[in-house]
């Protein structure tokens, strides 16, 4: 799993942060205050960003991978877009759950259990996180007017055939 | 058998204490944070795997018990180390020399407090101990 200093050198790697319009929620009970004089800030206090950043997709997918290929118990090497957790990586529902934890950590949004359950390979994930914040330029629109072009050229052809 | 409310659960006691793990802040040695948050991490892994093949529908509730009993404790003592618990009485340690009676053993089960389930007694002096010794004399 992460270590502090890694998660640290992600957390700088990582320049753009979303809207947070609010309060990051917490699922279990507010701890210890920090003690450190140069960010006197409460856990649930934690101080909002209001940079506007551009998600797309090719940075959520390298976000996700990083964190994927940091997992200790992933073979970096042998993690593709496809690559299932439970039958090619080997992983187990509880580190899943821990996986769930870290996005959750990573692009401060909660991910629900219900939602983690269908999380079989990587790019399930990046495409629920392509859902949660509207991003869908990787996908093709399917126009109404090819298809319709195609069915025209089809029956053009059949009819100098017949 | 295991139903998907009691999966749920444990999956979600598994959560909170992984998220424990990120944001806990050591109060009494603020040098050793991440040792115990890696603590913290590394038990949760151990002891949910150890238990995992547990079938039985009320031992499961008593390992959920446990684990959210290890969570409150170590958020009110500030302290996510387990606290040692003392023999009961009318019992002696595990010896090796000495035949443990079968009611020592249930003595010993009923009376370990909830938040200590998971954890086996160990024995005095291992076997292999006491052949080196037998080896170097």
């Amino acid at each position: 799993m992460l270590s502090t200093t890694i998660r640290l050198l992600m957390r700088s790697g990582t320049l753009i942060r979303p809207i947070i319009t609010t309060v990051r929620p917490l699922s279990i009970k507010p701890t210890l205050i920090n003690f450190n004089e140069k960010r006197k800030t409460l856990i649930n206090e934690i101080p909002r960003r209001w940079s506007h950043v551009h998600y797309t997709y090719p940075m959520i997918e390298s976000r996700v991978m990083l964190l994927l290929r940091l997992f200790d118990k992933i073979d970096p090497n042998s993690l593709k877009l496809d690559s299932k957790f439970v039958q090619d990586l080997g992983l187990d529902s509880l580190d899943i759950v821990e996986i769930t934890a870290a996005l959750e950590d990573e692009f401060w949004t909660e991910i629900a259990d219900v939602d983690s359950d269908h999380f079989l390979t990587p790019r399930h994930i990046i495409q629920y996180l392509c859902d949660k914040y509207d991003i869908y330029e990787h996908i093709e629109p399917v126009s109404a007017g090819k298809e319709y072009l195609e069915e025209a050229k089809a029956a053009a052809d059949r009819a100098h055939h017949h | 058998m295991i139903n998907n409310l009691t999966r749920f659960r444990v999956l979600q006691l598994y959560k909170r204490i992984i998220k424990l793990s990120h944001s806990w802040q050591s109060i009494n040695h603020p040098l050793k944070t991440s040792e115990e948050q890696l603590y913290i991490r590394n038990e949760a892994r151990e002891l949910f795997r150890k238990n995992q093949h547990v079938n039985n529908l009320n031992e499961i509730e008593e390992h959920i018990r446990e684990g959210e009993a290890r969570i409150e404790l170590a958020c009110h003592y500030k302290n996510p180390y387990p606290r040692p618990v003392n023999l009961p009485t009318y019992s002696l340690p595990p010896n090796h020399n000495r035949i443990r009676f079968k009611s020592e053993y249930e003595i010993e089960d009923i009376s370990r407090p909830i938040y200590l389930k998971s954890y086996e007694t160990k024995e005095d002096i291992p076997d292999n101990e006491e052949q080196l010794k037998t080896d170097k004399s």
